[in-house]
């Protein structure tokens, strides 16, 4: 073994090492050249890291890079192996590696080693393990040569993560993206443009981008991009629609930038292909539609106008609008809101001002309908409705208006309202009608049993009477037959006529209405009684005032006056002479007549409404028959009013007829 | 043979044939008239249990108290008087609601029209 200090040593290690820089340096003059000291020098001060080791694996030599690297000086170094230096992380590595060298013999290439310093620093080095041959051919130590290329891969890796990056846009981009030279030719594409261009993606590169386009295109395409290459501008972009293989138009907008070198000026440019056929295809449908709603808003019924808000003009009208104000279509447009309406809208307010409000509302959004009149060209005023909507613009407020003529309408409903009316007033002429026939039915029952009942009662005692005599034929009994059954013909006559009386009145065979004084019939009833006033000493008390005439049947006047006239001489106090007092008064609506008499008045608790009943007697009187105060009661209804009694027992009666103030002549 | 009966109605022919036939059937002993529901209700009262009519014959329209208003009355009599006393409503009346009422008062045994009939006299008085 050779020690390192030793002449012998010395000089077998520098011929050694002048042979690996002789041949390194190419020059067959090195030995004269270079001396041992240089060689030091160039083994101490060269910046690779030079080192060897012996057999046993320990290190014989350590260059100054070296020492640095490790932190170390040489001393401490030399005579250890690595796993005793221990700042090695893969020592057996290391190891095995020289093993191999000092078996085989051969020099060994490590292009990749990675080697942590004590402050945890990672460095890579390019390692060369060779053989230190002597004279003889023989070899006991290794060279090891290294150089650090941390730095080198660190940018090689940077370069490769930001190639990577950058091949990934490129390829996966959605937007089709080639690199052409200046001549357009195509020297980079990704998937997209191959696509786009419907290209099989296996084909090979090399393409032409003047191929897939029209001649236009081209033209402008090549032209800019004379500019692009002499520098005047880095970047344009321009629509161009590109024919593809499958001989497809694609619209599309492409944007070019120019990549320079510094020294050698343009180097490639870089297209991007947007495709915008989708949107070119939207723009026409969106025409397409717009065609569409312009035939239906030109061929609309209702006048259709569109209102910008902000200077208050009609901007766009239709056909029908024209022809309800009666303008020409630029006539129309020159007018502002509120000048197709006359100064004041029926309830008083200002058009323009009421106008403005509405469509206030409909600019919040609301859809608002209202009334409104419109005036015509020729002046004309036409009753309206007029609906409003706001128009989505972003930034302007136009307000759609539709007016519809609505006269007829108004026409319909106001020929509506009076047929409701009437209809209104017959269902109410129905309803009386239904009641009054109600009423008469009932009537009419009671009538019956009260007319069979008041007829049977004469026609059995006629029977009777004559069963009588029959079953006793004496002259006596003779006698007594004629004279009952002349009472008894005689109450069946006036029951018949009573009878009749009532039918007559119930079926409202139109009395002839006169002007009748009231004063003529109390006085005419009075001579027709006079027997009776003589008699009993009567007086009538007559207060009229000014009602003196009334337009009513004649024959119901006097037979009611006659009626209650006599009621109230029959009913008379034994003792007392009657007082008949008969006055008139206007009551709001109606005409009271008052019949107010001194005489036995009648229990009112008891009999209550009875009294106007048929057959109703209150007083042992043989002449009363009960069916009096029934017919005065149909006469007073009939003359379309009602009649009412008030009375004590023995403070005498007073009637109330109630009759329509009309009925008063004057 | 019925010992006293009473006519109450105020038609004068009707209280003398109907008096007239009773006596002539000899089916009562004696008749009693009166014209309307408080004469007959103040005798009532005031008789004595004997001078109670057995039958008595109750017209329905009559003036002062009528019929139904007598028998508003009688209710008020003497429980033993009451039980002497048969009461036939007689009427020229056929309307039903009177028929029906009639029928259906607890104090009236039946409902008879006029002019009463032989037939009706004898299943009465018999």
């Amino acid at each position: 073994m050779y020690s390192l200090n030793s002449p012998a040593h010395k000089v077998n290690f520098l011929q050694r090492i002048k042979n690996f820089f002789g041949i390194a340096v190419g020059s067959e003059d090195y030995e004269s050249a270079i001396t041992s000291d240089i060689y030091k020098h160039i083994v101490a001060e060269v910046p690779l890291l030079i080192s060897a080791k012996d057999r046993a694996g320990k290190y014989t030599m350590a260059n100054q890079s070296f020492c640095d690297l490790l932190g170390m000086p040489a001393e401490l170094i030399i005579g250890k192996n690595d796993i005793e230096i221990g700042l090695f992380l893969n020592p057996d590595q290391i190891i095995n590696a020289d093993l191999q060298v000092f078996e085989t013999g051969q020099k060994k290439h490590i292009p990749l080693e990675p080697y942590t310093d004590r402050y945890g620093t990672l460095f890579w080095f390019k390692t060369t393990k060779s053989p230190l041959f002597n004279e003889k051919g023989e070899f006991n130590e290794i060279l090891i040569v290294s150089t650090d290329i941390t730095e080198r891969l660190d940018k090689e890796q940077r370069l490769s993560k930001s190639e990577l990056r950058y091949k990934s846009i490129f390829e996966n981009n959605y937007s089709g993206i080639i690199v052409v030279d200046q001549d357009l030719n195509i020297i980079n594409k990704n998937k997209a443009f191959n696509k786009l261009i419907e290209i099989d993606q296996r084909l090979l590169n090399k393409d032409d981008l003047k191929k897939y386009l029209f001649e236009e295109d081209r033209n402008d395409l090549i032209d800019l991009m004379v500019g692009l290459v002499s520098r005047n501008y880095e970047y344009f972009d321009l629509n161009l629609v590109l024919n593809t293989k499958g001989g497809n138009k694609v619209d599309t907008i492409c944007f070019v930038r120019g990549l320079y070198d510094e020294h050698e000026g343009f180097n490639e440019a870089v297209v991007t292909f947007q495709d915008i056929t989708k949107e070119i295809r939207n723009l026409k449908e969106l025409e397409e539609s717009e065609k569409r709603f312009r035939v239906i808003v030109e061929n609309a019924s209702e006048a259709l106008m569109l209102l910008d808000f902000d200077s208050k003009l009609y901007i766009d009208t239709n056909k029908s609008a024209e022809i309800l104000f009666g303008y020409e279509h630029n006539e129309l447009l020159d007018q502002h809101l509120g000048e197709l309406s006359p100064i004041n809208q029926a309830n008083g307010r200002n058009s323009k001002e009421l106008a403005g409000d509405y469509m206030q509302q409909a600019l919040k959004g609301k859809n608002v309908v209202y009334e409104w009149i419109a005036r015509r060209k020729d002046g004309k005023l036409i009753p309206c409705e007029v609906r409003l909507v706001r128009l989505p613009f972003k930034n302007r407020s136009i307000i759609r208006t539709s007016v519809v003529d609505i006269t007829e309408r108004k026409k319909a409903e106001h020929l509506l309202t009076l047929e409701k009316q009437k209809i209104q007033e017959a269902n109410n002429e129905l309803v009386d009608v239904n009641h009054r026939l109600e009423n008469q039915t009932n009537q009419l029952q009671e009538f019956a049993y009260i007319a069979s009942h008041n007829l049977r009662s004469p026609a059995g005692n006629i029977r009777a009477l004559l069963d009588f005599y029959q079953s006793d034929p004496t002259a006596e009994n003779f006698n007594l037959l004629l004279t009952k059954l002349d009472v008894v013909s005689i109450d069946l006559m006036d029951t018949i006529n009573d009878l009749a009386e009532v039918v007559k009145i119930k079926n409202e065979i139109s009395q002839e209405i006169v002007s009748v004084s009231l004063q003529k019939v109390i006085d005419k009833t009075k001579d027709s009684l006079s027997e009776v006033f003589k008699a009993k000493k009567a007086k009538v008390i007559v207060n009229l005032e000014q009602l003196q005439t009334i337009l009513a049947s004649k024959t119901y006047v006097e037979s009611i006056i006659l009626n209650l006239m006599s009621n109230a001489l029959k009913y008379s106090k034994e003792d007392i002479a009657p007082i008949i007092k008969i006055s008139a008064e206007l009551n709001g609506d109606w005409l009271e007549i008052i019949f107010k008499d001194n005489g036995l008045g009648i229990n009112l608790n008891k009999f209550g409404n009875k009294i106007f009943g048929l057959r109703k007697t209150f007083h042992r009187k043989k002449d009363s028959r009960g069916l009096g105060l029934f017919i005065t009661r149909a006469q007073v209804e009939a003359m379309g009013g009602s009649i009412s009694v008030e009375s004590e027992p023995l403070k005498g009666c007073t009637f109330i007829i109630k009759l329509p103030k009309k009925i008063i002549d004057d | 043979m019925i010992e006293l009966v009473a006519i109450v109605d105020d038609d004068d022919i009707f209280q003398f044939t109907t008096k007239v036939k009773l006596e002539k059937m000899g089916l009562a002993k004696d008749v009693k008239i009166f014209n309307d529901g408080e004469e007959i209700f103040d005798y009532l009262e005031a008789a004595s249990l004997n001078d109670v009519p057995n039958v008595l014959l109750l017209d329905i329209n009559m003036p002062i108290v009528d019929g139904w208003d007598f028998l508003d009355l009688y209710a008020n009599l003497a429980s033993d008087k009451q039980n002497k006393i048969s009461i036939y409503m007689i009427s020229s009346s056929i309307n039903p609601v009177d028929v029906e009422k009639a029928k259906k008062h607890e104090h009236i045994i039946d409902y008879i029209t006029k002019p009463i009939k032989e037939s009706d006299m004898l299943r009465i008085f018999k």
